[in-house]
């Protein structure tokens, strides 16, 4: 009878929590309930309070911005980026953003963080609810949604000439739809050759490939090897063929090698040729032969790499400290590992880059400002920051590469994607279809490598696919 | 007397061998949460426990914003549990005890939202939500994963009620209580076990929930666990096998005990209850 | 059983629950189904427009609602299916007269259901790499498999079993303590009373402790074919649905037109399909479960 009664007590007391908190859950009051939130609310509403109370002050100070240490209210301006949610970028964009504030008095940034992985994602639905941030780093990769989805703004007429000019151009051009500049490039890549010259050297080898044909010799050596002494498997090529968009993008310096491509400049889909057909047999052969293993992604082969498990494979300057991170012995892994372009048959560039472009959205309310962190942002000085916390930021701008970062002892293989950057090919990204496409192209790949279909009638089908995918 | 304990050999021998399998992704988690992600993405695996690396618990420890991931995850499965009980007591009780027409169709359409794919309707959930001012709030996530597990514990409380005899309610009627009394003070103790079992269903629906705690907690101040791993861990250019696992270890390390104590519960929670469903 | 017809009182309990599920989910699956029939783009700025059943036409006519489909039935039997026999074996043993520290036993079996379903993911993906994986490790060294680089979550016959094996490693929990609940409730007596009039143990089973926990078993295979029908953390986190769609159930199937094709009127298109299927089995289910339960009473 006593333990009945205590129960009663404690569903006594649950029920009334839970119907305090419902009730202030209906209410939105937030009063109460939920210390931490209730506590950010409230500070949070402080702020806007005492914002709106300082707003005439601001407008009437708003001509002497220049007298120092006024009491004029800053606009503050969100910045959407994932940096802030990834562990090895976080000190560098707080630096940053820190940076920023201090020496822009008048406006102040706070950064919303968002997994790199569903970053698309959650920002298109922020868009279709109208609640965009003022400015985002935007992948090239993900630039085209936004802009079809009309998040991003036109930023033409805040960019100055000379500004506008120390852009490299194939950057600036990516990400200008028909005249409207739609964002600004920054930390660029262009994709180069991983070479493990120390796999390289047991196969015989004491130079990087000039062809891809060399390549390809090269690699079959080293996969020759068999096992390295612990019973890891070595391979020559690291190549991405799992089930996600960027196997696609991968995919395409192989692509543009022998000459095919997917779409020309219109956005006509031009995959149906021989050469394409002779580029998607290629990655069948290095299957076929053991050289290339199945079903990776990029993470996978940087993995890999790090391990010495494999000879060649293409990433960016990203890629290289995430590699060094993974690896057993950085000291080593910098030994033996060397840079260069990806080798082309034909002697055309066949590499291209990535970048963490910069945008200001459509909904905001502070263009201006957000234009003004952003273009601070792709600056020497904010690069400068960013390289102190994080490695191998590249620069977006010809004022940027001079830099004492990239020419520092033990950073000189930086030189290589600076060189490269120029000649790289922008992705097919211009319209909404990318990513489904690329996706398309995973999935051909896979047809042919996993389910070992006629390369012929996969490319057919592909092509058709892709019409319906890319211009849509 | 020689089969019989045979026989206890037997079961305890295929007992320890099926914990065995299933711990051992547990016990994988564990060691590697002491080792370097560069031991962990290479052969030949090393088997063996060891407690000579700290390092990846420094550093979670060192770092305040996964406590308060923990604390978000905490706040807001006690509060779904704390309302969930409330509001699935009361619908479990009508469905139960009363006869009215469309009842089963309530109760299948109760069950069916959960059936539709969350992400297709994310995006009007979220306008709605920003509208009421619920994004980044306690209350938002603990509202949407309460929606999502409601059907199951009306489901199941309506079955462990439907056990106690309705002679109970009726003498109590006689008596002079109301029906809400009737339901504090007649079903609601017996039932006790069963509150207790839709109690951890509920609590480890809102520990595991991803979808809503992504969309709902934009503030990195009041991210979950699941999420806040994922966004940690899970980057642009490696996974972080050796810090997810880490605090996973951490993060259900109470919840583990927390079991082990409410275990004597539990049974007789369902015991009393599922039976006649 | 005498129930009162006191519909006014009735709808008093069950609204607290029904204006929840309306303020969160009602509106959205309206509008959800409002978006099956018009071609609501994500990245497009035009106001979408009716296009009455294009979206369902093309879902069908191109085979991808038939291979959607396939994959979740199959991956659906699958998991719950394995998840029930282990869980079922776990709880028959348990439940013996003789097991001691029957409550730490179970607390460690249910260790699993608390590893949240992103680190699931993470952690199986790992586990069963094909270059670095320990699976392959084992399985090779025990002398299972011929290649030590074994290909799971990308291969063609390999994949779904790989989420499976995940979905079902940290589901069995649930079912195991529902099954074990269940039958710790069979009165020893009855147990008793068959081995005395000399039924096998059999018998025993199918006649007498499976007809009792029968009610605990519809419920909880109930709640995991739906719960199943949801899933996407592990799948997509796995697998990406691949390959060659091998592993793309409805839920993946919809994320993939939402977000991937940014269709959301064909995503929608997909939720509809599946709700009036999965509809009509919870319907079918209810009727039957009432009456069985009548029968009991």
């Amino acid at each position: 009878m006593k333990e009945e009664y205590d129960m009663r007590k404690v569903t006594a007391y649950v029920l009334c929590a839970a119907l305090l908190a419902s009730l202030t859950g209906c209410g939105g009051a937030g009063s109460g309930s939920g210390g931490a939130g209730s506590d950010n609310k409230d500070s949070a509403k402080g702020n806007t309070e005492s914002g709106a109370a300082a707003g005439v002050e601001t407008s009437l100070a708003s001509d002497n911005k220049d007298s120092e240490g006024s009491a004029s209210q800053p606009v503050t301006i969100t910045f959407m980026n994932w940096g802030m949610a990834e562990n090895t970028t976080i000190p560098a964009f707080e630096a940053m953003i820190a940076a920023f504030n201090e020496s822009h008095p008048d406006i102040q940034v706070e950064s919303i963080a968002e997994a790199y992985n569903s970053y698309l994602d959650q920002t298109l639905i922020l868009n279709a609810s109208k609640e965009m941030p003022d400015c985002l780093q935007v992948h090239n990769s993900m630039f085209s949604a936004m802009v079809s989805a009309g998040a991003l703004a036109d930023i033409d007429s805040y960019i100055e000439e000379d500004v506008r000019k120390d852009f490299y151009g194939n950057l600036m051009d990516a990400l200008n739809y028909d005249g409207r500049q739609l964002g600004l490039p920054w930390a660029p890549s262009s994709e180069v050759l991983y070479c493990n010259m120390e796999l390289l050297d047991k196969a015989g080898f004491d130079k990087v490939p000039d062809t891809m044909a060399e390549l390809r010799d090269m690699a079959a050596a080293v996969t020759a090897l068999g096992m390295d002494e612990n019973g890891n498997t070595i391979y020559g090529l690291g190549l991405q063929t799992k089930a996600m968009d960027s196997s696609g993008f991968y995919f395409l310096p192989y692509l543009w090698n022998y000459g095919g491509d997917m779409c020309d400049e219109e956005g006509n889909i031009t995959i149906y040729s021989p050469e394409s057909m002779e580029a998607f047999d290629f990655v069948k052969g290095l299957v076929n032969d053991g050289i290339t293993p199945v079903g990776q992604e990029i993470k996978d082969l940087r993995n890999m790499f790090a391990n010495n498990q494999v000879a060649f494979i293409v990433d960016t300057a990203f890629g290289y400290a995430a590699i060094q991170n993974m690896a057993a012995n950085r000291e080593e892994f910098d030994a033996h590992t060397k840079l260069c372009a990806i080798p082309s048959d034909t002697g055309t560039p066949i590499n291209f880059f990535i970048a963490h472009n910069l945008a200001v959205s459509q909904q905001s309310e502070h263009k201006e400002e957000a234009y003004t962190f952003i273009q601070w942002l792709s600056s020497a000085e904010a690069v400068e920051i960013y390289n102190t916390y994080s490695a191998n930021i590249m620069p977006s701008r010809t004022s940027v590469e001079g830099l004492a970062y990239y020419s520092a002892p033990g950073n000189e293989y930086t030189q290589v994607y600076i060189e490269e950057l120029p000649k790289a090919r922008a992705l097919p990204e211009k319209f909404s279809g990318f990513k489904a496409s690329m996706l398309d192209i995973a999935n051909a790949l896979q047809r042919i490598i996993i389910n070992h279909e006629d390369t012929a009638s996969v490319v057919s089908d592909l092509e058709e696919q892709l019409k319906t995918d890319y211009v849509k | 007397m020689r089969t019989k304990t045979l026989k206890k050999i037997l079961v305890y021998g295929f007992l320890i061998l099926l914990i065995g399998m299933f711990l051992f992704p547990v016990y994988w988690m564990v060691i590697a949460s002491f080792k370097d992600n560069s031991v962990l993405i290479s052969w030949p695996p090393d088997f063996s426990l060891s407690f000579s690396n700290l390092d990846n618990y420094r550093t979670m420890f060192g770092n305040a914003k996964y406590l308060g991931y923990f604390k978000n995850s905490l706040i807001t499965s006690a509060g779904s549990v704390a309302i969930s009980l409330m509001v699935s007591v009361l619908a479990a009780y009508g469905f139960s005890r009363f006869q009215f027409r469309g009842k089963n169709l309530l109760m299948t359409s109760l069950m069916n939202i959960q059936v539709f794919p969350v992400t297709v309707i994310i995006i009007s959930l979220f306008t709605f939500y920003s509208k009421l001012g619920l994004q980044s709030t306690y209350q938002g996530l603990i509202l949407a994963d309460l929606v999502y597990s409601l059907p199951f514990t009306v489901w199941f409380l309506k079955a462990f009620i439907d056990t106690v005899p309705v002679s109970l309610d009726e003498a109590a009627r006689i008596d002079g209580c109301s029906r809400l009394q009737v339901l504090w003070q007649v079903i609601l103790p017996v039932v006790r076990p069963g509150l207790i079992a839709i109690s951890i269903y509920t609590f480890l629906y809102s520990w595991d929930d991803f979808v809503f705690a992504q969309i709902i907690m934009k503030k990195e101040t009041m991210k979950t666990l699941p999420v806040g791993m994922a966004s940690s861990f899970i980057g642009e250019f490696i996974f972080d096998y050796a810090g997810m696992m880490t605090l996973s270890v951490l993060a259900s390390l109470p919840v583990v005990v927390a079991f082990i104590f409410a275990g004597k519960y539990m049974v007789e929670g369902l015991t009393s209850g599922a039976v006649k469903g | 059983m005498v129930k009162e017809k006191d519909t006014r009182f009735a709808v008093l309990c069950i609204l607290p629950a029904f204006i929840g599920v309306g303020l969160v989910v009602l509106a959205p699956i309206l509008k959800a189904i409002w978006m099956s029939f018009t071609d609501y783009k994500l990245t497009s700025v035009k106001a979408p427009e009716w296009n009455g059943f294009a979206n369902y036409r093309s879902l069908f006519s191109s085979g991808e609602a038939g291979a959607y489909f396939a994959v979740t039935l199959m991956f659906i039997f699958l998991v719950v299916s394995v998840q029930f026999l282990i869980a079922l074996a776990v709880a028959l043993l348990l439940n013996a007269r003789f097991i001691k520290g029957r409550n730490v036993m179970r607390a460690l079996f249910m260790i699993p259901w608390t590893i949240p379903s992103v680190v699931t993911a993470l952690l199986w993906s790992w586990m069963l790499h094909s270059q670095y994986g320990v699976f392959n490790w084992i399985l090779y060294h025990m002398g299972l498999i011929d290649n030590i680089n074994l290909v799971w979550t990308s291969s063609n016959t390999l994949a779904l079993p790989s989420v499976v094996l995940a979905c079902v490693w940290r589901q069995t929990p649930y079912m195991m303590v529902m099954l074990l609940a269940g039958l710790q409730s069979v009165p020893y007596d009855l147990m008793e009373a068959a081995r005395v009039d000399g039924a096998g143990s059999w018998h025993t089973f199918a006649h007498i402790l499976l007809p009792s926990i029968r009610p605990v078993i519809d419920t909880s295979i109930m709640v995991a074919i739906i719960n199943n029908s949801q899933m996407f953390t592990i799948i997509y986190n796995m697998t990406g649905g691949g390959p060659m769609g091998r592993t793309t159930t409805f839920s993946v199937g919809a994320y993939l037109e939402a977000f991937i094709s940014y269709d959301f009127g064909k995503g929608s298109a997909l939720g509809v399909v599946w709700l009036v299927f999965l509809g009509v089995f919870v319907f079918l289910y209810r009727r039957y479960s009432d009456k069985k339960t009548s029968s009991y009473m």
